[in-house]
């Protein structure tokens, strides 16, 4: 018993030590406040009014994640419910597809003048992706958790796996733990959904084995509306277990707030729009040449009476036609004449030469770094070449970033 | 001791003054007289404040080639000669290719103060590289806030150049894949990428990570 809660210490201080090392050094802040109004009808009570304010900070830099949040809650007989959570997170790859996580987490929760519950955890997780799209994990955590002066060890493993299909992210997990003489097995699915300003969450779940955790079945959804880039309507509700990591009990509720903060960005990797926002492209257009540029640079000419598309543009060294020379290569099959021009031919175009099947190539001396450069069929419009950066040219058109050698 | 300043001075003079003149005389045939001679007063102007000539004759020469009219010519190679200036002044001592970087890079929208803070995390050595990464996630739509400080982030940790070229490969391929640009920079930093995974109920260590993601249950 000693043993195990000598592990349990060690888990909690590990944790610290990963909240504390997580954000080596912040690349993103995200800082919102939610602000809601519910009723909530936790088991073994009567049902309530309730006013919640919850501000939330998420930094998320090159070293991990660290999360900040509070929750208080102002219930209609005037009683006060207050929670607060630290977490940090750090990863170290492994290889292409393999990656550990450790974490930390700690809060406090305290209603009314009861004894504060506290927990402390860390956990260890082991990712691995098979694909772009699918994932599994399996994880174990430690730590210790204080109610009334008394503390008890907390031990869990976990498995699960997820899959992005979009617009939506499925998951689901099986769970067990261990704190004090309390422990549970819990099976759960999770659904994200996120189309331009909406995103809709749901997840179901049963605790399907239990000692002193209470058993069933429980699920929620949610919806978050984001009107602008820094406003969002939310609305949730269900029926939730209990939580003895966290001190919390199982209940009911419906919710309706608002977020005021930045929006974090989407696991499905979904356009980040507001409501009244327009999902236009990205890059600029070429000026005339209207070019349908597929995924992989494939392409090809819209309508007649217009210069035929580059289908693919690359550029590989060839250092066998003398010092820093670059073999630029082109694929325009309809093409009677294709040139280049950039900052390595003084601005002055180039004429590629035919070498059948509606491949173009030249050689030309480029140094490296960062060149601009645009090409053109037909004597037509001067575009910026297939799978390049864009960038506008200061002249009411576009042209390509090209890196050379070193560059990127 | 003024004789010897003087001299130096003059010999600074007498060999930078041919290596304008040679750069000017590449607009030669390419401008008309009017509009080179309002360029050599922009590059003359550019010269005495320490900005190098090359960036600017190119721009010329690029708009030239694109039937841009004078006006427009000049307006550009002034604006790039503003840019290079504003890049000068956030990274200090710069080589030509920094300063051209460093002037697309504030094009685009960077924010010079953390251009500025690159330079600090990378005393001494080149920033070419990491101000082409800026200027190309910039170029492919990530927002210029969250690509400055991308790649500040990315500099910050002693990143190399190569690793720094590699995050943009694998932006650049996530955005071919059909993924937001802003979206795949983020899940593209080292770590951050796991803000992807960390999500509720997926695979993050802890949910409290990412409850704001989700309405705040009571």
């Amino acid at each position: 018993m000693r043993v195990r809660c000598a592990g349990a210490r060690l888990a909690v201080a590990l944790g610290v030590a990963s909240i504390l090392a997580a954000p080596a050094l912040c690349a993103q802040t995200y800082l919102g406040v939610d602000v809601s109004g519910a009723t909530v009808h936790y088991d073994g009570f009567l049902s309530s009014g309730a006013l919640s304010v919850s501000p939330s900070l998420l930094l998320v830099g090159s070293g991990g994640t660290l999360a900040a949040q509070a929750t208080l809650l102002r219930f209609q007989s005037g009683h006060t419910s207050v929670q607060g959570v630290l977490a940090g997170a750090t990863y170290l790859r492994l290889g292409d597809r393999l990656l550990a996580e450790l974490s930390g987490e700690g809060g406090s929760s305290s209603y009314r003048s009861f004894s504060p519950f506290v927990h402390g955890m860390a956990q260890f997780r082991l990712h691995l992706l098979t694909s772009r799209s699918t994932g599994v994990w399996a994880a174990g955590e430690g730590g210790e958790v204080r109610y009334q002066d008394v503390r008890r060890g907390l031990w869990t493993s976990s498995a699960g796996g997820w899959m992005r299909v979009r617009p939506a992210l499925l998951s689901a997990a099986v769970s067990h733990a261990d704190v004090g003489d309390t422990t549970y097995t819990d099976v759960q699915g999770n659904l994200l959904i996120e189309r331009g300003p909406l995103q809709l969450t749901g997840d179901a779940g049963v605790r399907a084995w239990s000692v002193g955790a209470g058993r069933g079945v429980y699920g929620e959804v949610g919806a978050t509306w984001w009107m602008t880039d820094h406003l969002a309507l939310t609305a949730s509700g269900g029926r939730y277990p209990a939580d003895p990591l966290r001190g919390t009990i199982a209940g009911r509720y419906v919710a309706l707030g608002v977020r005021i903060g930045r929006r974090i960005p989407s696991p499905l990797g979904a356009r980040a729009t507001h409501a009244g926002s327009s999902d236009v492209p990205l890059d600029p257009p070429a000026p005339t040449t209207r070019t349908a540029v597929a995924e992989g640079g494939t392409g090809e000419a819209i309508g007649t009476g217009m210069a035929p598309a580059v289908a693919h543009f690359d550029v590989n060294e060839a250092p066998e036609r003398g010092d820093r020379m670059q073999l630029l290569h082109v694929v325009a099959p309809a093409a009677r004449a294709v040139e280049v021009m950039g900052d390595f031919t003084e601005w002055r175009p180039v004429a590629l030469t035919a070498t059948g099947g509606g491949a173009w190539e030249v050689a030309l001396p480029i140094a490296p770094g960062i060149h601009r450069v645009n090409i053109r069929v037909n004597g037509g419009a001067w575009v910026a070449p297939p799978g390049l950066a864009v960038a506008s040219d200061d002249f009411g058109g576009v042209v390509g970033l090209l890196p050379i050698g070193n560059g990127p | 001791m003024r004789y010897r300043l003087g001299a130096a001075l003059l010999g600074l003079v007498l060999v930078a003054a041919p290596l304008l003149a040679q750069q000017e005389a590449r607009l030669d045939g390419r401008v008309d007289a009017a509009t080179r001679a309002r360029l050599t007063v922009v590059l003359d102007s550019a010269h005495a404040a320490g900005l190098p000539a090359d960036p600017l004759v190119n721009k010329a020469l690029e708009g030239a080639s694109k039937g841009a009219t004078g006006d427009r010519i000049v307006a550009a190679v002034r604006r790039l000669a503003a840019d290079m200036t504003r890049a000068r002044t956030a990274l200090g001592a710069a080589s030509t290719a920094e300063l051209v970087a460093g002037a697309a890079a504030i094009h685009g929208g960077a924010d010079p103060a953390l251009l500025n803070r690159l330079r600090t995390q990378r005393p001494g050595a080149s920033l070419e590289v990491a101000l082409a990464v800026l200027t190309d996630l910039m170029a492919r739509g990530v927002p210029a806030d969250t690509a400055t400080r991308a790649v500040v982030a990315l500099v910050g940790t002693r990143a190399r150049d190569a690793e720094l070229v590699a995050f943009r490969r694998n932006v650049e391929e996530d955005i071919a894949l059909g993924a937001p640009a802003a979206a795949a920079t983020v899940v593209r930093l080292p770590a951050s990428a796991m803000i992807v995974f960390a999500q509720p109920g997926v695979i993050g260590s802890s949910p409290s990570l990412h409850q704001a993601a989700a309405p705040r249950r009571p």
